[in-house]
């Protein structure tokens, strides 16, 4: 840290609609004082929240993530969703020690909507704390590469993390005596290990040895004589696809980057053609396949 | 290659290589379609060569790598020109014989020639195997004559003078109202009236209009377009380019598909020839018409062969159908008025051009003239390209052409156009070959593909098998589509396995129905057409496999 500059953490917080937003809201007409380094997203109910817009988050340089909700058993929905928010956020606490993350840079409060003295003081705690902890992975000793990386493989493991969660580390019993006990217990413990701490080690392996065959994909000059072929022309962005599949055998992030600027087509319909034909691969094969 | 810049030029190229070709040159015309490629016919040409070359007679000899002859059958086919004796299921042993023999001799090969197997009588020559005797072959006629890597075999036999008489001595009107004089329909399975078509987007509004191929031919158990396509492309070529000139079209597309490479690399080298001898490009032939044509390669998936999906996936988008409140004719690709045609239509226009509506319109029944290409596959002896005029029995074509079912089994039925057609059974074959006459029983003709299914077959099976097929291929866009073909085949997968209920098939009629009138293209609106027609026709066998009975073609085993 440069000196005289201090570091301002850059918090994201979830506040849930009908208690932790009206609780800020009532601290900030109450006039209470507390650090402004969060910007918040109103949500329904602090359930919306999916681990996908947490690492989301992280990943494009927030230091911290605050989730805010309705005391458990006052949600305001039939449904409890606080509850759900409670297992989500004791997992990703979980992938976050995993991938070397401080599980402290996320956290979960209920706050009612009368308890804007209590939102004040959440934040003024929670601030200098991400204060001292750094910035996202800095303060952790990762580098920046290897962190984006590390996000991204949890990333696309979190549609099977979903998955595990509902079907796997699900508490039958609505209570937070009974959340409280199971995730603190060696059942979860061995249950996260066996069906996702396993998994992402592989994957952080895999996802390592990709980046390997993705950075020997086709050179760049081939994709241009392939395009110059075609006068970069963007209609002949299926057939452009297919010899460079031919080349390559597959069809790196970063071909498809290219091709799409060079074709001036957007990356999105890059990806919706390729997608939806199932000749493509976006996965690195075989020679033979 | 100079370009050609007048209708005279033309005439005396065609001259010129016809006076330096001798008809009675002896011609050795290998098939090189896919059927025979699949039975190693490189081995034979390159046979044929080596002995060509052995016996030193380089220049009393020609070696054609032609087109699908057509029967597929029997292949790989050789047939020696002029006398036109056909050799079927050639091997490489065989050629030193055909060369010593029937090249220099002029000596027929007894084991090689097709014989009858009902009445053991053998047939030298192509034109008296029954199989070729009963066609009228208008288009494939010439596909033994042809390389279709050169285009002067195609002017030898009179290739692009429809073109320069339409350029020359015809307006734009008069070639549309030649075209719509001779009733010319569809190939591609609706039947629609191309003249129609084509009058739609010359008026449609628009400076720019598109004239396209449609060379997909996505239809399970359809591959004459291919056959034809790949063995003579200038022939579209010429069609293609007549049309545009009625249209008023200056840019055209061909649509071909990712697994026919060679069909892909015989139309590339059409166009580039074209081009060089003035038949494409800037004044065509100086006529002061221009027509450019782009070749478009894309993944074949079976939705893409719809017209608006089709031309989607030319503008480079992913193949999506779209609701066709407004024609293609009228707002195409880009939103310009694209006339779309499939292979065998554009390759019927020189034909009309050339011999006049009159002339076209002598063939065929009251309301579908001239031939159609049929692509006979399943429980049948000679399966094949055949080219039978309109009217023609399907008793005739099952039986005449295709020498009925092998191992003396009894036809069940005869389903044409894949899996968006229909059957029609048995004692329905005397029915003529026709868009109106067929439709009206529940079994359009399709692209032209006709499967033939003898009486071991199960209706059921067929029937699930077309809709497994139609169920992986839909898009997903719609849902009445995407859901309504998962559920048909959900029962009908009970129905087979014999978990039949009581009201299954009122629950079938029923999706088929809403899946029909709700989905947003020909491929979700006819999906259920091979479920109701032979709920139509076999009705007993689905009732007696949910009840539980065994099904009454396993009944006969």
């Amino acid at each position: 840290m440069a000196a005289g500059i201090k570091f301002e953490p850059k918090i994201l917080g979830f506040l849930c609609n009908w208690c932790c937003y009206a609780g800020a809201d009532l601290a900030g007409v109450s006039r209470f004082q507390y650090p402004p380094n969060m910007r918040v997203i109103r949500l329904m109910c602090s359930g919306r929240v999916d681990p996908a817009h947490i690492f989301r988050a992280f990943s494009i340089g927030q230091d911290a993530v605050f989730i805010g909700g309705c005391h458990l058993d006052d949600c305001h929905y039939v449904t409890h969703g606080n509850y759900d928010a409670l297992a989500m956020v004791h997992v990703c606490k979980r992938l976050m020690e995993h991938i070397g993350l401080d599980p402290e840079r996320l956290r979960l409060e209920w706050v009612s909507a009368g308890e804007g003295i209590r939102f004040a003081n959440i934040m003024n705690d929670f601030v200098p704390r991400m204060e001292k902890l750094g910035p996202l992975g800095k303060g952790e000793g990762i580098d920046e590469q290897e962190l984006k990386f590390k996000l991204e493989t949890v990333a696309k493991l979190i549609p099977y993390t979903k998955l595990v969660l509902s079907e796997r580390l699900k508490v039958s019993v609505r209570t937070e005596e009974a959340y409280q006990e199971f995730y603190a217990g060696e059942e979860f413990n061995r249950l996260f290990n066996e069906l996702i701490g396993d998994k992402l080690t592989l994957f952080l392996q895999g996802s390592a040895r990709d980046q390997e065959v993705g950075a020997a994909a086709v050179d760049n000059a081939k994709i241009d004589q392939i395009l110059n072929k075609h006068r970069g022309k963007a209609n002949s962005l299926v057939q452009v696809l297919l010899e460079i599949q031919q080349e390559n055998h597959w069809l790196p992030h970063e071909v498809l980057d290219r091709v799409s600027k060079k074709l001036n087509v957007p990356l999105s319909r890059v990806m919706q053609i390729v997608t939806f034909h199932k000749t493509f691969c976006l996965t690195p094969t075989g020679k033979n396949e | 290659m100079p370009r050609l810049n007048s209708a005279s030029e033309l005439e005396k190229l065609r001259k010129q290589i016809l006076s330096g070709r001798d008809p009675d040159k002896s011609c050795v015309a290998i098939c090189a379609g896919m059927g025979c490629l699949d039975r190693d016919n490189g081995r034979i040409i390159s046979a044929f060569e080596k002995e060509v070359g052995k016996t030193k007679l380089k220049n009393k000899v020609d070696i054609l790598a032609t087109g699908c002859h057509g029967y597929c059958e029997k292949g790989p086919l050789v047939v020696i020109h002029p006398e036109e004796i056909c050799y079927v299921e050639v091997t490489p042993e065989d050629v030193p014989d055909i060369i010593s023999q029937t090249v220099i001799h002029k000596k027929v090969i007894d084991r090689l020639i097709y014989t009858d197997p009902d009445t053991g009588e053998k047939s030298p020559r192509l034109a008296d195997i029954p199989f070729y005797k009963k066609q009228t072959r208008h288009l494939m006629g010439s596909s033994t004559k042809i390389d279709p890597e050169s285009i002067d075999d195609y002017l030898a036999l009179g290739g692009y003078s429809a073109l320069s008489k339409a350029l020359f001595k015809m307006s734009p009107e008069d070639v549309l109202e030649e075209i719509k004089k001779a009733v010319l329909r569809g190939r591609g399975g609706g039947g629609f009236p191309a003249g129609r078509k084509w009058e739609t987007a010359r008026n449609a509004p628009g400076k720019e209009k598109y004239v396209i191929v449609n060379a997909h031919e996505g239809e399970l158990g359809a591959f004459m377009d291919r056959a034809l396509f790949t063995g003579n492309p200038h022939c579209v070529l010429e069609g293609l380019i007549i049309g545009a000139y009625a249209i008023g079209s200056h840019q055209g597309f061909i649509y071909t598909r990712h697994d026919a490479p060679r069909l892909k690399n015989n139309i590339d080298m059409a166009v580039a020839k074209a081009e060089e001898y003035g038949f494409l490009g800037e004044n065509i032939l100086g006529s002061g018409f221009d027509f450019h044509v782009e070749v478009h390669l894309d993944i074949g998936i079976f939705v893409s062969g719809e017209s608006s999906a089709l031309m989607r996936s030319i503008e480079g988008n992913p193949p999506e159908p779209r609701p066709k409140y407004i024609r293609t004719s009228v707002s195409g690709i880009w939103g310009r008025p694209s006339d779309l045609n499939n292979v065998e239509t554009w390759a019927n226009v020189p034909l009309i051009i050339n011999k006049g509506s009159e002339w076209y319109t002598r063939t065929g029944t009251e309301g579908s003239k001239g031939t159609k290409l049929v692509s006979l596959s399943g429980n049948i002896v000679n399966s094949g390209v055949a080219e039978v005029p309109f009217g023609t029995t399907v008793r005739e074509i099952v039986y005449g052409i295709g020498g009925g079912i092998p191992d003396g089994k009894k036809l069940k039925a005869v389903h044409f156009g894949g899996p968006m057609g229909g059957c029609i059974p048995e004692n329905l074959i005397d029915t003529p070959l026709d868009f109106d006459e067929l439709a009206k029983l529940g079994a359009p003709i399709g692209a032209g593909s006709m499967l033939v299914l003898d009486e071991d077959a199960s209706i059921i099976d067929v029937t699930r098998y077309f809709l497994q097929f139609l169920s992986d291929e839909s898009c997903g866009k719609c849902v009445p589509c995407r859901e309504g073909i998962r559920q048909m085949l959900k029962i009908l997968n009970n129905i087979s396995n014999g978990k039949g209920k009581e009201g299954d098939i009122a629950l079938l009629e029923e999706i088929a129905e809403v899946t029909g009138a709700a989905s947003l293209c020909a491929l979700g609106k006819t999906a259920a057409d091979p479920l109701l027609s032979t709920l139509r026709y076999f009705r007993d066998e689905y009732e007696a496999n949910i009840n539980k009975a065994k099904n009454p073609a396993e009944k006969r085993e």
